[in-house]
């Protein structure tokens, strides 16, 4: 049996347990051991899930407290001698994976997308190169195989319930925290584009006129989203940012405006039921993925689709339906829309 | 109060070489741009050293020669020293091996702070400034918004940092590496004009590693504990795509396009 050990991030839990997935495509869902470390709390929603559950008291260590956390991880690998760790690319299980790997002179790989085999190497694949590529990566050495995943990427299947045994963990090695918490506050929730039935994303390509794409989303009953560059330029925030630094996204209707498409952005509107790239390069990548392909400038297509929406309004407006809005609902025969 | 900036050059996305047959990078054409996440953290060390009148910046970068330039034009803008740490023993080094050689060079160094970019554009890992604090045995956080404040007495730093959903405050002790995240308002100043030929060869500290003395297993390809065996230059699956412009009768074929699929609202 392969033994796999997965760090449970106490803010993500459901995203971390998703991760026995990639453990299963690794190793078959009957020949390893799940043993899931939670730090703090001993994490009701991972019982049944995993074979063990090892956990840290909160009164000993912080869940922000990496330096230690990855002295842990490293003495629980000196008797459990794991096979896999797996973290998810939390904020901190991305600050505390590469550490660990340090420590375990293991192999890590960042934001793993699929799990392969190749012989008898487990062959990881990330896109690499601001996503201009996918890389498929060994790990070398005696050292665990260990990976980060981003949310959503494996989504876990439903299995038999486990009988899971606690084990409390009680570290030799802890120091006095280099960290400590001063203040923590949730962003104040705002609309999340990945509940957008539509979106209306801008790019470089339009990216001093991104306020112009909130008409279009707004006649299309969407949202706007971003891309990364106008992310980084500071014209959108970062809330808005689809791709592999920002939000997984799968719209009904992906409108891309002046976006070029790099796997990274593509990895980001995998499920995207129809894609329509506005774009001057036709050869653009986002091209590739699309329905329809506009080739010409992105705010006269904007404005050009603009004036047809309302045309056709005021048409049927004239027609006798002067607010046909309201009064849709009420009319017969106007079920089965 | 010392600072050093892990700073990496990083090839233009749009336009890089790739060797397909070796599976490495060919770092030494293409240079474009300093990484952005790296020069925010040049950025708030310049700012850090107005408010520390006397400090030092430092850059630290490993990279093939032709690096060189970009970090002799970070001088230009005010960096105090320049350290570029190039061997061909390095080629094909992965994040745990480059985070061995900075740190075996960092460990003979005094600094207060070590600032970096959260993550590069190219590899994205987000390993480095990680590995490096736990080889030198300090404090790191990453995706750093803000310093806050310095305390030179107490030896501890207050940050801002940002995750998806949520703000946090951190104090953490120094020495610490701070990943600073990306921000637009941090960029770097421009050459002044009169320094844009200046010499800055004085200023430049080049470290090979005759001077940090690494065995070769731990360096390069083999001192690397990933291996990339595999590289597609993705190419999306073919499908039927109607292409079309912005003239008026392509804008009523997308129109329909929406209307058929029930997009637009009544």
């Amino acid at each position: 049996m392969k033994r796999v050990l997965i760090y449970i991030d106490q803010d993500a839990i459901e995203e971390s347990l998703d991760l026995l997935e990639a453990a299963e495509q690794m190793y078959g869902a009957d020949s390893y051991t799940a043993y899931g470390l939670s730090v703090g709390s001993a994490c009701s929603r991972a019982e049944g899930i995993v074979d063990h559950l090892l956990v840290i008291d909160a009164e000993k260590m912080s869940s922000y407290d990496v330096q230690n956390i990855t002295a842990c991880i490293d003495e629980l690998h000196g008797s459990y001698r794991f096979n896999a760790v797996l973290f998810p690319a939390t904020l901190f299980g991305r600050m505390i994976a590469p550490r660990a790997a340090v420590r375990l002179r293991a192999g890590l790989v960042a934001e793993v997308t699929e799990v392969h085999h190749r012989g008898n190497d487990i062959l990881l694949v990330r896109p690499a190169f601001s996503g201009r590529m996918l890389a498929g990566i060994i790990t070398k050495g005696d050292g665990p195989v260990m990976m980060t995943v981003r949310n959503n990427t494996f989504t876990r299947r439903k299995r038999v319930r486990k009988d899971t045994e606690i084990h409390v963990v009680h570290p030799s090695c802890s120091s006095p925290p280099g960290v400590r918490l001063i203040e923590h506050r949730r962003k104040e929730a705002v609309q999340d584009i990945r509940e957008s039935d539509v979106l209306v994303a801008g790019g470089g390509g339009v990216m001093r006129h991104i306020e112009q794409l909130e008409d279009l989303a707004r006649e299309l009953n969407g949202m706007t989203a971003a891309s990364r560059r106008v992310v980084d330029s500071g014209r959108a925030p970062r809330h808005i940012q689809v791709g592999q630094s920002g939000k997984t996204v799968s719209p009904k209707l992906y409108i891309a405006i002046g976006i070029s498409g790099s796997i990274q952005h593509a990895v980001g509107l995998k499920n995207a039921e129809c894609i329509i790239s506005v774009n001057s390069d036709p050869y653009a990548p986002i091209c590739a993925l699309a329905d329809i392909v506009v080739i010409g400038d992105g705010m006269e297509f904007i404005q050009g689709l603009l004036k047809k929406i309302r045309e056709h309004r005021t048409a049927s407006s004239e027609n006798g339906f002067p607010e046909a809005k309201e009064y849709r609902g009420n009319l017969p025969g106007n079920g089965g829309r | 109060m010392n600072i050093i900036c892990l700073v990496k050059p990083v090839p233009d996305v749009e336009n890089f070489s790739y060797d397909y047959e070796h599976h490495v990078l060919l770092r030494d054409r293409g240079y474009q741009i300093i990484n952005p996440d790296d020069e925010t953290a040049v950025s708030a060390a310049f700012d850090l050293k107005q408010q520390f009148p006397g400090s030092t910046v430092e850059t630290l970068t490993m990279a093939p020669p032709g690096a060189r330039p970009y970090l002799e034009d970070l001088i230009r803008r005010g960096v105090d020293r320049a350290v570029h740490i190039s061997d061909p023993l390095f080629a094909g080094s992965d994040t745990y091996a480059t985070s061995g050689v900075l740190a075996k060079f960092l460990m003979d160094q005094t600094y207060d702070i070590i600032l970096s970019g959260t993550q590069t554009l190219d590899g994205g890992t987000a390993h480095i400034p990680a590995q490096v604090a736990e080889l030198l045995g300090i404090q790191h956080i990453s995706d750093v918004s803000r310093i806050d404040r310095i305390a030179l007495e107490e030896q501890t730093a207050t940050v801002n940092v940002e995750s998806e959903d949520s703000l946090y405050t951190f104090e953490i002790d120094l020495p610490a590496v701070l990943g600073m995240a990306y921000s637009a308002r941090n960029r770097l100043p421009y050459i002044p004009y009169d320094a844009i030929n200046e010499e800055v060869g004085g200023k430049m500290k080049t470290v090979t590693n005759t001077d940090l003395g690494l065995e070769r297993s731990r360096v390069g390809l083999t001192g690397s504990m990933t291996q990339v065996l595999r590289v597609e230059v993705h190419t999306y699956a073919r499908k039927e795509i109607l292409r079309v412009g912005t003239d008026d009768e392509s804008i009523d074929q997308v129109y329909q396009f929406l209307e058929k699929r029930g997009f637009l609202q009544p």
